[in-house]
């Protein structure tokens, strides 16, 4: 009898746990971030909604036309219009689709080329490793921008080529700080204890290597972020990037860049949506972080 | 009435067949930037069924290599197998390929390490961990594994295995996370359990506790165990025979008892020498003169020949074979009841 009352007591404490541990993961999430990334992803879903004006229809006579707070202000166009007298809000909450496509398109291909080639140069070492830590070298070698053109140029652009250009050419850096991790991981007792009892390569590098270098795969990818809205801006500017009049943040900064003394908030608030998209994106990077690392998860 | 393991019917029971683990000659080396480490040069021994073979030895001395080389696992490129057989009833684990070996490994011969605390991968729970075993070698899935890793988790005798199961090593106590270790290695009922001084890191009273379960478990499943330790103290509580390791050699080999009474080789007489008796008041402990060697260029004779009283002209000549020297104590008995001593003092012409 004894038996069962412990094992009712067992399966509470079971239930209790597993209920506390759904609570933990999301108590300590950070708001501010939390609700712009949000805010973000909800514009590039439901654009036509939120926009007020389609983001390619301009009208000549409307242009320069300040924020609605500024003087001269119209509260027809909340941030203002461009030279062309296209909605400044409006281009904004689209180009937030294209910043957000491309950005997580092209850092998960940037990543899983990264992440395979970093393990196996760590796992496996020799051979393997000086080849792919060559081709390492040689990619971060490369002028990246430059060739992003050169690409861009033989390819058809578009915002499909931008991704796979911009994931095909940052994938070195994932490579070389992966394989620094794994490097230290595969030695300890644990990836041992793994092997001992008959786990395969694939399985060490995929069920204990893996997850245990998956903080630094976050952390970099949410830092990688920035320079991949912005290397997507550079080459919308250079009109190699997203084919003009269909917006982006970076194009819009590019584009603002002229006017920046007669018509600030042309480069000002494309330029305030990066920084916001970006930060919030390292933010929630350093959360999952935590929320990854079972030795905080407890406390 | 009910008991926790009553509803858990579990086919897997069936340990692999008990083998006769025999180990010929093996020589693993370090190749380094500063020359050829010979940590494990020549090394030969038997594990029958069932039994525990104890292997003792400062560290260098090529312990832990030894079974890293068993398993095959030696850190590569730089330690490499050079030579021997490794015979596990009839098969050569030397010869056999790494995707064979993944399959030998845990299901025929496992491994408990050292220190608990790095043992266990530190982003999965218990349960992942203890599993993981059982579903490379019996293919279990889902509910079925659930219940092996209960199983398991009770024969280490883990409180509310239910619980704990979904818990992360962190959240456990070195004791509880060394008796994890065990069920993970123990998981695919393997014959032979390698375990690399399973108890240094526990404190006393966790090791005896850590000793009695590896002894009742051992009894239970019938494993045969390749004890590494200093502690002589733990020889006598598991071990049937010692191997003595000097310089990745052994130098001798005894059934536990016999070593204690009638130690053969300079080294193991010294090293009984200076356990410290408990009924006696000394003010200096016994310790044996002189540093172990180097292993990057070793002498030609024998290695412990420098700081043994006993040296002879031929100890620093020539490495001296192993010796059969006769069971001087008539109360022990190990399976194959020898005792060997690799030391001229054995040789024929100094009988």
């Amino acid at each position: 009898m004894r038996t069962l009352a412990d094992t009712g007591t067992t399966t509470r404490l079971v239930r209790a746990r597993q209920v506390g541990g759904l609570w933990r993961l999301f108590r300590k999430a950070p708001l501010i971030p939390a609700v712009i990334l949000l805010a973000v992803v909800i514009s590039a879903v439901f654009a036509r909604f939120l926009a007020p004006e389609a983001p390619t229809f301009g009208n000549l006579s409307d242009a320069f036309i300040p924020p609605a707070w500024v003087e001269g202000g119209s509260s027809a166009h909340l941030l203002g219009t461009d030279s062309l007298g296209r909605d400044v809000y409006s281009r904004i909450v689209y180009g937030a689709r294209v910043s957000l496509i491309v950005s997580i398109f092209a850092i998960f291909i940037a990543g899983s080329i990264g992440t395979v080639m970093g393990l196996a140069s760590g796992y496996f070492g020799g051979r393997v490793d000086g080849v792919i830590m060559r081709l390492v070298d040689i990619a971060l070698a490369l002028p990246t921008i430059l060739m992003a053109l050169v690409l861009v140029a033989v390819l058809q652009p578009g915002v499909a080529t931008v991704i796979i250009v911009i994931g095909c050419l940052n994938w070195a850096n994932y490579a070389r700080q992966i394989r620094g991790e794994v490097l230290s991981v595969k030695e300890r007792d644990f990836v041992i204890l793994a092997r001992s009892i008959g786990s395969s390569p694939a399985r060490i590098m995929s069920r204990h290597i893996l997850p245990n270098v998956f903080n630094t795969i976050i952390v970099l990818a949410t830092l990688q972020v920035g320079s991949v809205i912005l290397l997507e801006a550079t080459l919308s500017f250079l009109g190699l990037g997203v084919p003009p009049p269909e917006p982006s943040w970076g194009q819009m900064v590019a584009e603002g860049r002229g006017f920046i003394v007669v018509a600030w908030w042309m480069a000002l608030f494309p330029g305030v949506a990066i920084m916001l998209t970006v930060l919030s994106m390292n933010l929630m990077g350093d959360w999952l972080r935590d929320l990854l690392d079972p030795r905080l998860r407890q406390i | 009435m009910t008991t926790l393991s009553s509803h858990s019917g579990n086919t897997y029971d069936a340990p692999s067949s008990p083998s006769r683990l025999e180990v010929k000659d093996l020589q693993t080396w370090f190749y380094t930037r500063r020359g050829v480490v010979k940590a494990v040069d020549g090394v030969s021994f038997t594990l029958e069924p069932g039994e525990t073979l104890g292997l003792v030895g400062e560290s260098g001395s090529g312990k832990s290599i030894t079974c890293l080389s068993i398993l095959r696992l030696v850190p590569e490129p730089a330690g490499r197998i050079i030579g021997g057989e490794v015979w596990l009833g009839d098969t050569d684990l030397l010869q056999q390929s790494r995707h064979e070996m993944e399959k030998i490994r845990g299901r025929h011969v496992s491994m408990v390490l050292q220190d608990p605390m790095t043992s266990l991968n530190p982003v999965f729970n218990v349960e992942k961990q203890v599993g993981e075993g059982s579903m490379y070698h019996m293919g279990l899935h889902g509910t079925g594994l659930k219940e092996r890793v209960q199983q398991l988790l009770r024969w280490v005798r883990i409180p509310a295995p239910e619980v704990r199961a979904n818990d992360y090593p962190h959240q456990m106590s070195g004791g509880m996370r060394q008796r994890i270790v065990g069920a993970i290695a123990l998981s695919s009922q393997p014959s032979v359990l390698i375990a690399d001084e399973p108890t240094t890191s526990l404190d006393v009273t966790i090791q005896a506790q850590y000793l009695q379960l590896l002894k009742d478990l051992q009894e239970e499943h019938r494993f045969s165990m390749i004890f590494v330790t200093h502690d002589f103290g733990i020889v006598a509580r598991v071990c049937d025979r010692v191997a003595v390791m000097y310089a990745g050699r052994i130098v001798e080999m005894a059934p536990t008892r016999e070593l204690f009474s009638t130690p053969r080789h300079p080294y193991a007489r010294a090293l009984i020498n200076s356990l410290p008796d408990p009924d006696t008041e000394v003010e200096w402990l016994t310790t044996i003169p002189g540093q172990p060697p180097s292993l990057y260029d070793l002498p030609p004779g024998c290695p412990f020949a420098p700081r043994c009283s006993e040296a002879m002209d031929i100890c620093t000549q020539q490495y001296p074979p192993t010796f059969e020297t006769g069971i001087a104590d008539p109360g022990a008995t190990g399976p194959p009841a020898s005792h060997t001593a690799a030391c001229w003092l054995y040789g024929d012409s100094n009988r």
